[in-house]
C-alpha cells in the first residue's frame, strides 16, 4: 500500500505542553526539551510517525505564541485583503519589521500555511483569557483546520468545561481532552479519529496510522505480558543446591541468588520501559527485598499433587507398556502380571524421580534453595504495576514512576507459576534451563493468566 | 519481509534471549548500522545482531553446534546400521525362519515410527519438534553436549536459541531428516545382514498360521508384495507360489525366492520410503533454512523496534533559533513625579484590591488589564497624567507563564507613565499547590522584569513574605520620598 503524507503543526501559547504532546504522540521521550517554563522550544522541530505501508505523518513542534493581541491589532491596521486570511498572514511574514517584532508568531504562522492541520494546545488550567482567543483568531486566518487539544485535564485546576464553552463560541467544535502527562491510548486514537473526520483528503493516511497504532498497542501489551511471564517463570523455577551443613556456602548462594534475581528483574523492567519507549531515568527503582524465606513444596497445593500425580502416572504408563510387551512375549501366559508389575515399578520410579530427588538430596547432605512465594508475588505485583503505569504514562511527563505495590500481595500465585516450582528447566537462570519445550506453552499460558488478572485488578487493569 | 538464514536467525535469537535475561547489550553502533542498512524490521534486527561486539564469538558457537548436529546425525546413522544388523541377525537366529514373523519384526517398529512421524508433522505444526524418537535423541544429546562444546560467554543463550529451532520449519525438517536417516540406516543394516547370511547360509523360509485361514495369509502376502513388485524388486508372488511356502508342505525349492521376498520387503517398505523422505526432508530444511521467519512480537525484538525505525525521531530542527530579547534600560523616577500606579494582570483572585497592595502607601488602581479594553484603559490613564508617576506596579500572577505580550504592555505602561516599573508577583502559593516549579517561575518573571526595565518582588498576598514586602515598601517609599 502506498499512501501519502500528512503534515500537522502543534501550536499554542507558550508553556502549554506542545512538546509534551509531540513526545506523547511520537512515544519519544527524547524529543525536544520539556520544562515548566516559557520559551523552552526556540525553533520549529520536526518529527515523523511512520506506519506499516509507508503512511507518514509529520509533526511540527513550534515555539509558543506570546503576543497575539498586538499582532491582531497590527493586522487590523493593515489595509486591504480583509477577507483573505492567508494573504494577510503572508503580508505579515513578508514585512521585515513585523517579522522581527512578532518573531515567534510569524514563524508559527509561516508553519501554519505549510501544513494540513493544526493542533492548538491549551493548558486547561488557565482561565479563558482574551489573548488565547486572539491566538485562535490569528491562527484561523491561515485557513487550516484546527483541532483544540486540552492539556492538563487531569489536574484538579482544570477548566475543561469553560474552555469547551469558549471554543464553541468561536465555532471551534473539534476539541479533545488529551493530557500529555497521563496518556490514555483510547484518547490518542480518538485524536487521530478527530483529525480523520476533519481531513477527508488524508483519510487513508490516518486510517493506516490508526490501524498501525492499534496493532502496535496490542503487540506491545502482549510482549510486555510475555516479558513479565518470563521473569516469573525464571524466578519461580530458579533453584540452587548447597551443602546443607555449610552455612557460609548457603549464605553465599543466597546472596548470588538475590543478585541474579535482581538483575533478572532489572532486565524485565528495562524491557517494559523500552517497549513503552521510556528509559531507566523514568523509573524510581528500589532494591527488591528478596527474603531468605525458602520455598518448600506445599503438599496440599493442588499443583504439587498434580505434579507428582502426573509424574507418577507418566512413569506408570511407561512401566505398564514395558510390562505389556512381556505379556505379549509370553503369549499371554503371564496373565497380565507383566503389565501390573511394570505399572507399579513405573509409578514408584516416577515418585522417586520427583519427590525422591529431594530425599536423595537430603541423604547426600544437599539442600535445594528456592525463593519463597512472597518474593515471586512481589515481583509480579511490581512488574504488573509498572506495566499499568507505563500504559497510562505520557512521554511528556517529567516525573519518575515510583516502584510501588498497591496490589494485594496475598493473592495466590497463578497456576503456571506454581507449576514452575517443579520445573527447574523452565528457568533460564538455571544451568541448562530455559530450553524446555513445555516452557514456551507455559509462557503463553502465564501471559494469558496475567492478562486476566490485570483485567480483574483496578490498578493494573488498564488495557492497551 | 526479510527471510533469514538459519545462522542469522540463531544469532538474532541468541541475543534476544540474552538481552531478555540480563538486559540490553551496548548497541549504539549496531543500531546505527542497522538503521543505515534499512530493510524491514527482521532485516534490521539481523543486521543489528551481526554488528554487536559479541557476534563473532556467538557465530563461532553456532557453527560448532551445527557441526555437532551433523556429527550426531552420522553417529545416529551408525547406530541405526548396527541396530538393523542386530535385529536382522536376531530374526534369523534359527535355520528355520518364519517369513511373516521376520517381516513383522524388521518392519513393524520402523513403520509405526513412520506413522507417528506423519501424524505429528500433520497435526503438530505449531507444537514444534519432528515427532521422532531419533530427532528427540539428537536434540537431547546436543543439549547435553552443548555446554561442553561451546566457548562463548553466551553459550547458554545459543543453546536456548538452538532448542528454539525445533519449533521452526527448518528444525522440524532437519530433525525429520535425521530421523529418516536413522531408520534408513537401520533398514540398510538389516538388508545387508540378511543378504550376507542368505548368501552363505541355507535357511528354510516358510510361513504358517494357527488362527487365520490360509486364504487370509495368502491375501496378506499378495498385498504386501504389490509394492515391491511395482518397484521391480521381485516378481511372481502369485497364489500358487505363496501357497507352496506354507509350513509343512515340504517344498523347500522356493527358499531363494522367499529370501528375495524378505529382502524386497525391506527394500520396498523401509529403504525406499525412508530414502525418499530423507532427501525430501533435507531439501525442505535446506530451503526453509534460507527463509527463516523472525517472530518480531517477542518483547526482546519489539523493544528495539523504535530504535531501529527509519522514521525521523525528532532531532530535525527547522529555521533559525529565536534571538534573545534585549533588556530595556531601567527607568529612573523623574524629579516631578507623583503617585504610584498599579495594574492587575491576569490574576486568579476575584478581587485584586490594588489600593491596599502596599500597606502605608497609597496607589492609584488602574484596574485589570486582562484584555484589550483593560490594557488600553490603563495606557490611556497613564498617558493622561499631567506629571510622571513615581512608579508603576504591575501585579502579575505566578500561575501565568511570563510572555512577550505582558512584557511589552508593562514596558509601554511604564513608558507612558514615565515611571520606574515594579513587578509584584502574586499567587506563588497557588502555583506551589498546583505542583508548579516556583523557583523556575520566579527566575522567569525576574528575567521578564529586567527585560522590561523594571524590578520584581514576590509577594503572595495570601501569605506575604516580610522581606519581599519590606523591599517593595522601601523601594516605593524612596520613590515617594523623592517626590
Amino acid at each position: 500500500m502506498s499512501v501519502g503524507k500528512l503534515r500537522i503543526a502543534v501550536v499554542g501559547h507558550t508553556n502549554t505542553g506542545k512538546t509534551s504532546l509531540v513526545r506523547t504522540l511520537t512515544h519519544n521521550r527524547a524529543f525536544g526539551e520539556v520544562r515548566d517554563r516559557g520559551g523552552t522550544t526556540r525553533r520549529i522541530v520536526a518529527s515523523e510517525l511512520v506506519a506499516d505501508g509507508g503512511a507518514r505523518i509529520e509533526l511540527f513542534d513550534s515555539p509558543g505564541l506570546e503576543n497575539a493581541p498586538e499582532l491582531i491589532d497590527w493586522l487590523d491596521r493593515q489595509a486591504g485583503d480583509r477577507h483573505d486570511g492567508p494573504a494577510r498572514i503572508r503580508r505579515l511574514i513578508d514585512d521585515p519589521d513585523a517579522a522581527v517584532r512578532f518573531d515567534h508568531e510569524s514563524r508559527v504562522l509561516e508553519l501554519m500555511l505549510d501544513v494540513d492541520v493544526a493542533l492548538y494546545v491549551i493548558d486547561a488550567r488557565e482561565p479563558v483569557l482574551e489573548k488565547y482567543q486572539d491566538e485562535l483568531a490569528v491562527l484561523g486566518l491561515c485557513a487550516r483546520p484546527i483541532v483544540a487539544v486540552l492539556n492538563f485535564t487531569a489536574s484538579t485546576d482544570s477548566r475543561e468545561a469553560q474552555w469547551r464553552d469558549a471554543l464553541a463560541r468561536v465555532q471551534l467544535h473539534t476539541v479533545l481532552a488529551f493530557d500529555a502527562a497521563v496518556r490514555d491510548p483510547a484518547t490518542e486514537l480518538a485524536l487521530f479519529e478527530k483529525l480523520k473526520s476533519q481531513l477527508d483528503r488524508h483519510a487513508d493516511v490516518l486510517s493506516a496510522w490508526l490501524d498501525f497504532r492499534r496493532a502496535e498497542e496490542h503487540r506491545r501489551r502482549q510482549a510486555a505480558l510475555e516479558a513479565v511471564a518470563s521473569l516469573l517463570l525464571d524466578v519461580a523455577a530458579f533453584v540452587r543446591e548447597v551443602d546443607s551443613d555449610n552455612d557460609a556456602a548457603k549464605e553465599r548462594t543466597w546472596r548470588e541468588m538475590r543478585e541474579t534475581i535482581h538483575r533478572r528483574e532489572q532486565a524485565c523492567v528495562d524491557t517494559l520501559l523500552e517497549l513503552y519507549r521510556f528509559g531507566r531515568e523514568d523509573y524510581d527503582d528500589e532494591q527488591l527485598p528478596v527474603s531468605e524465606g525458602r520455598w518448600q513444596a506445599d503438599l496440599f497445593d493442588p499443583e504439587t499433587l498434580r505434579h507428582y500425580g502426573i509424574r507418577a502416572s507418566g512413569y506408570a504408563a511407561f512401566g505398564a507398556g514395558a510390562g505389556a510387551a512381556i505379556d505379549v512375549g509370553t503369549g499371554g501366559l503371564s496373565l497380565g502380571a507383566g503389565t501390573m508389575t511394570g505399572a507399579a515399578i513405573g509409578a514408584g520410579a516416577g515418585l522417586v524421580r520427583s519427590a525422591g530427588s529431594r530425599l536423595v538430596n537430603q541423604l547426600r547432605g544437599r539442600e535445594r534453595l528456592q525463593v519463597d512465594d512472597a518474593v515471586v508475588r512481589l515481583l509480579m505485583a511490581r512488574s504488573m504495576e509498572l506495566l499499568a503505569a507505563l500504559v497510562r504514562r505520557g512521554h511528556g511527563n517529567p516525573a519518575r514512576i515510583r516502584a510501588r505495590t498497591g496490589q494485594a500481595l496475598d493473592r495466590r500465585l497463578p497456576r503456571t507459576v506454581r507449576r514452575a516450582r517443579h520445573h527447574p528447566r523452565w528457568s533460564a537462570l538455571n544451568a541448562d534451563g530455559g530450553v524446555s519445550n513445555s516452557r514456551a506453552s507455559a509462557l503463553t499460558e502465564l501471559a494469558r493468566e496475567l492478562d486476566e488478572r490485570a483485567a480483574e485488578d483496578p490498578v493494573s487493569g488498564e488495557q492497551g | 519481509m526479510s527471510r533469514l538464514t538459519v545462522n542469522d536467525w540463531l544469532l538474532a535469537e541468541s541475543f534476544r534471549r540474552l538481552e531478555e535475561r540480563v538486559g540490553r547489550q551496548p548497541d549504539e553502533a549496531a543500531l546505527a548500522i542497522a538503521r543505515d542498512r534499512g530493510g524491514d524490521l527482521p532485516g534490521r534486527l539481523r543486521t543489528r545482531a551481526a554488528a554487536l561486539a559479541q557476534a563473532p564469538a556467538v557465530r563461532a558457537d553456532i557453527r560448532r553446534l551445527r557441526r555437532a548436529l551433523g556429527w550426531l546425525a552420522i553417529g545416529l546413522a551408525v547406530v541405526g546400521i548396527v541396530a538393523g544388523a542386530i535385529a536382522a541377525r536376531a530374526t534369523i537366529a534359527d535355520r528355520q525362519v518364519d517369513i511373516l514373523l521376520a517381516t513383522a519384526a524388521l518392519l513393524l517398529v520402523p513403520s509405526q515410527m513412520l506413522v507417528v512421524w506423519c501424524v505429528v508433522m500433520l497435526l503438530g505444526e505449531r507444537r514444534g519438534g519432528s515427532g521422532s524418537l531419533a530427532g528427540g535423541v539428537a536434540f537431547g544429546t546436543l543439549r547435553w553436549l552443548g555446554p561442553r562444546l561451546l566457548s562463548s560467554p553466551h553459550a547458554a543463550d545459543v543453546m536456548t536459541a538452538f532448542a528454539g529451532t525445533a519449533a521452526t520449519r527448518w528444525g522440524r525438517w532437519r530433525l525429520s531428516a535425521i530421523s529418516h536417516g536413522f531408520w534408513l540406516a537401520y533398514a540398510v543394516g538389516a538388508f545387508a545382514t540378511l543378504f550376507v547370511f542368505f548368501s552363505v547360509v541355507q535357511y528354510e523360509l516358510t510361513w504358517g498360521t494357527t488362527l487365520l485361514s490360509d486364504r487370509s495369509v495368502i491375501s496378506l502376502v499378495e498385498w504386501l508384495a504389490w509394492w515391491p513388485e511395482w518397484l521391480g524388486f521381485m516378481s511372481g508372488a502369485d497364489e500358487a507360489w505363496i501357497a507352496a511356502g506354507r509350513e509343512g508342505t515340504g517344498d523347500a525349492s522356493a527358499r531363494a525366492q522367499w529370501a528375495r521376498f524378505l529382502l524386497a520387503m525391506i527394500a520396498a517398505w523401509a529403504i525406499v520410503p525412508r530414502a525418499v523422505l530423507t532427501v525430501v526432508s533435507l531439501i525442505v530444511s535446506a530451503v526453509a533454512g534460507r527463509r527463516m521467519d523472525l517472530d518480531t512480537t517477542h518483547p526482546g525484538y519489539l523493544r528495539l523496534a523504535a530504535d531501529l525505525s527509519p522514521a525521523r525521531t525528532g532531532s530535525e530542527t527547522l529555521g533559525r533559533p529565536l534571538p534573545d530579547v534585549a533588556e530595556r534600560p531601567r527607568r529612573r523616577r523623574r524629579s516631578n513625579a507623583v503617585g504610584i500606579l498599579a495594574v492587575a494582570i491576569e490574576l486568579e483572585r476575584d478581587e485584586a484590591d490594588l489600593a491596599g497592595l502596599v500597606p502605608g502607601i497609597e496607589v492609584i488602581d488602574l484596574g485589570s488589564a486582562d484584555d484589550r479594553a483593560g490594557r488600553n484603559a490603563a495606557l490611556e490613564t497613564a498617558q493622561r497624567l499631567s506629571r510622571p508617576a513615581a512608579a508603576v506596579l504591575g501585579v502579575c500572577s505566578m500561575l501565568r507563564t511570563p510572555d512577550a505580550g505582558t512584557e511589552r504592555f508593562l514596558a509601554q505602561l511604564a513608558e507612558a507613565a514615565g515611571a520606574p516599573l515594579w513587578l509584584v508577583l502574586d499567587e506563588g502559593g497557588r502555583l506551589e499547590a498546583r505542583g508548579g516549579d516556583v523557583g523556575s517561575r520566579r527566575r522567569d518573571w525576574q528575567a521578564l522584569a529586567e527585560r522590561a526595565g523594571g524590578q520584581a518582588v514576590f509577594i503572595d498576598r495570601d501569605a506575604p513574605e516580610a522581606g519581599e514586602l519590606a523591599r517593595l515598601h522601601g523601594g516605593l517609599s524612596e520613590e515617594e520620598g523623592g517626590a
